[in-house]
């Protein structure tokens, strides 16, 4: 900015502040800087790579032991992505980027703008490149051909007349000069978006039953899931899986859609994705009992019971209800709760309420894989849990990202700036066609921003057919 | 019968006689036939390597980018259809003898170094059932495939580099004759990484987006993105030291090398080693 007033401040020292100010822009404006921070990120996710990233303390403690884990953990290295020093570097990468983008561009800008149609002769021959030629036709047939062969070539082409001259200046691919600073911009977008997702998006997950509704964390609506299901190939592995979604807003079926994995919902800018299922780990919608007498293991008969019915046994005065379910059972003996270790179904086991005429005897849990392990004795019956039906649960991933539309235009700007760096090439040429009594001497100077080698062709091919005009 | 795994036995056997005649051509530097055979059977070698993935995609009703086997495939075609472009734009038929080792290198490990179960065709899981994954496979191999002839020209450039510090007075012989001179082999490699980094940046885009439908979120530091990132600013870094800081010759050389090192370490380092969502190449 202070060009303009270059004369002035020569005279006056430069202020503290001036100094500092300069010596700031130099250092972040310097590509040595951009090098740097690059190799830190990448030195950076590397450890990110090899230490697994947000896990159980019990696995790092496994893999590192005690002493290793608190150090790892101290340097914030099994979260790294989210460390201060992480969030510090790329904040440094932005404060680079945003001042190479403020010093670079207007001198750029100002080249692109530049409409110079008129250049001295020994100007043009001090070009890169550059070339005389004479003709024996007149100023006014010749100039004509010289701008359609540019125009032809894909220039645009301005020209300005005097008397004895014609000055010609072409040019093309002017963009290409800030395609880096289009890219850097969209870098600073994605940044942008980001922060504002994890500021103000979210994510988490539901599992929901079939017929079930669930209000969604973070929102003022529920969804219903009417219906999950599963396609598989020939050979049985899943092929995809589905889940027919309603939205209830304000007590009123909004919406359904049917949602399979890369195909989500989409409500008040949450999303729905189909991400998992599995049956459940806390109740049964179905079992099937077999009864036995207890000495000598005598079958008495079969039930098929629904979950908390009571159900009559044939043969007996008995009725079974089952009344409980975990799929991996455990028994906490703090709290002599019982409740499912994981949602695996390692080690299933049922409550089941034994009646007999009418009267709660008993309800001992029954292990499905172990059917002997506690032997029940308040009857003369023995039961077998021969098996169940789990409902199955849909895995719903839900998130909302408002800055995840920012992050796309941001990759297009970046994307779009990387071809105009390197595949659009700012070309200019100037021509001074000089009138020598129906002679002219034509001068034609040029230069390229990049992809020189080729512009050296470029331009020994236009001086070879400027010279070939008229001949 | 006629399937994939035959037009691919067929590409390894023209590839490694493609290659072994470019590198006749550099030993044997008076006679141009050698050369202009490897080309003509690198392009016939091309045409199978097509056909084998034209096959596959029909025998595994999907596009063939769905595992290291079929991923390979693509590299080998992207690569060797990238440097016959540049071939038939430069005329420098001595990079072949580097490219078409690496080629060569390339079908040999998904040939006879990958068990069988990698050879497979999978049905597709649900996650790859998706437009995207043509787009995103496409394009970020194009970008491997660029940074292939980069590695291999930024050999030349070290090999030329020494040999012509060892030999003050120019005159290279035998196999050197015919390397291009060190400033064109640093240009040359500039061009490829000029394609190459575009073409990446579009695939890991491509990737995020896939993966904000797939999973909801476009960017999880899964090892794949993260070594995908590592890479990009490997190669941005080239791009900033040689465009904006000057960097020339070795150390551009040198960076580049890193560069396609570290992309092998993205491509089959992750899938192997480190656990990851994108776990199928």
């Amino acid at each position: 900015m202070g060009e303009e007033k270059a004369g002035e401040k020569a005279v006056s020292v430069k202020g503290k502040w001036d100094i500092v100010e300069d010596k700031f822009i130099e250092i972040f404006s310097s590509p040595k800087l951009a090098i740097f921070i690059f190799i830190i990120l990448a030195v950076l996710s590397v450890f990110g790579t090899v230490i697994e990233q947000n896990r159980e303390p019990s696995m790092y403690i496994a893999a590192y032991g005690d002493k290793w884990y608190s150090v790892i953990r101290g340097l914030g290295l099994t979260d790294i992505y989210h460390s201060w020093y992480f969030s510090l570097t790329l904040m440094l990468l932005s404060v680079n980027l945003s001042v190479c983008f403020f010093r670079r561009l207007p001198p750029k800008w100002r080249l692109i703008k530049d409409k110079t149609v008129v250049m001295a002769e020994d100007a043009i021959l001090r070009q890169k490149n550059n070339a005389k030629l004479n003709h024996n036709i007149s100023l006014q047939d010749i100039k004509g051909a010289v701008s359609g062969l540019l125009k032809k070539k894909g220039y645009k082409v301005m020209t300005a007349e005097t008397g004895s001259d014609v000055s010609i200046f072409a040019r093309r691919g002017a963009i290409g000069r800030i395609g880096s600073d289009i890219t850097h911009v969209g870098l600073l977008i994605i940044f942008l978006g980001a922060i504002i997702g994890s500021f103000l998006g979210f994510k988490g997950f539901a599992t929901i039953f079939e017929g079930e509704t669930k209000r969604i964390p973070n929102t003022d609506f529920e969804l219903r899931v009417d219906k999950f299901w599963i396609e598989y190939y020939d050979d049985y592995k899943p092929k995809d899986f589905f889940s027919t979604l309603t939205v209830i807003d304000k007590g009123k079926e909004v919406f359904q859609k049917t949602i399979e994995v890369n195909d989500p919902l989409k409500y008040k800018g949450v999303w729905f994705y189909q991400s998992s299922y599995g049956q459940a780990w806390d109740r049964v919608s179905k079992a099937r009992l077999y009864v036995y007498e207890r000495e000598g293991g005598k079958f008495v008969s079969e039930v098929v019971t629904d979950f908390g019915k009571e159900t009559d046994v044939p043969n007996t005065n008995l009725k079974l209800k089952v009344v409980g379910f975990v799929a991996d059972f455990y028994y906490d003996t703090a709290s002599k709760e019982v409740f499912s270790k994981s949602i695996e179904h390692n080690n299933p086991a049922m409550q089941i309420e034994i009646y007999e005429k009418g009267v709660l005897k008993t309800a001992p849990w029954v292990f499905s894989k172990y059917p002997e392990a506690f032997l029940d004795k308040s009857t003369k019956y023995f039961i077998e849990a021969a098996g169940y039906q789990a409902p199955q649960y849909t895995g719903l991933s839900i998130a909302r990202d408002p800055g995840v539309n920012i992050v796309w235009v941001g990759s297009t700007l970046l994307t779009l700036g990387l071809f105009l760096s390197f595949f659009v090439i700012h070309k200019r040429i100037w021509i001074k066609i000089v009138d020598k009594n129906n002679k002219v001497d034509i001068y034609v100077g040029g230069n390229a921003n990049k992809n020189k080698i080729n512009f050296d062709k470029d331009f020994a091919n236009l001086v070879n057919e400027l010279d070939k005009i008229g001949r | 019968m006629i399937n994939s795994f035959l037009w691919v036995d067929v590409t390894f056997w023209l590839y490694l006689t493609s290659c072994t005649f470019y590198v006749l051509y550099s030993f044997f530097y008076k006679n141009n036939t050698l050369g202009i055979l490897g080309t003509v059977i690198a392009i016939l070698g091309l045409a199978t390597n097509t056909l084998g993935l034209v096959y596959r995609a029909y025998e595994a009703g999907h596009a063939p980018f769905a595992n290291l086997y079929e991923s390979m495939l693509l590299f080998t075609w992207a690569t060797v259809l990238g440097y016959l472009m540049m071939e038939f734009k430069y005329k420098l038929r001595i990079i072949g003898t580097f490219v078409m080792s690496i080629v060569f290198f390339s079908i040999l490990t998904i040939v006879w170094l990958l068990p069988y179960r990698y050879q497979n065709i999978d049905p597709l899981n649900p996650a790859l059932q998706s437009l995207w994954l043509e787009i995103h496979v496409m394009t970020t191999f194009i970008g491997y495939a660029a940074f292939a002839i980069s590695f291999g020209i930024s050999i030349m450039y070290l090999i030329k580099n020494g040999v012509e510090k060892g030999n003050r007075e120019g005159n290279l012989k035998g196999f050197f004759a015919r390397f291009p001179d060190l400033n064109i082999l640093d240009d040359l490699n500039y061009k490829s990484i000029a394609w190459g980094f575009p073409f990446l940046t579009i695939g890991i885009i491509t990737g995020a987006v896939w993966a904000n439908y797939a999973w909801g979120t476009y960017w999880s530091w899964d090892p794949k993105e993260t070594w995908s990132a590592i890479v990009w600013l490997i190669y941005a870094g080239y791009l900033h030291a040689r465009v904006t800081h000057g960097w020339r010759g070795v150390k551009t050389a040198i960076f580049a090398i890193i560069g396609f090192l570290s992309v092998i370490f993205l491509y089959w380092g992750v899938s192997f080693i480190l656990p990851g969502l994108h776990a199928y190449a």
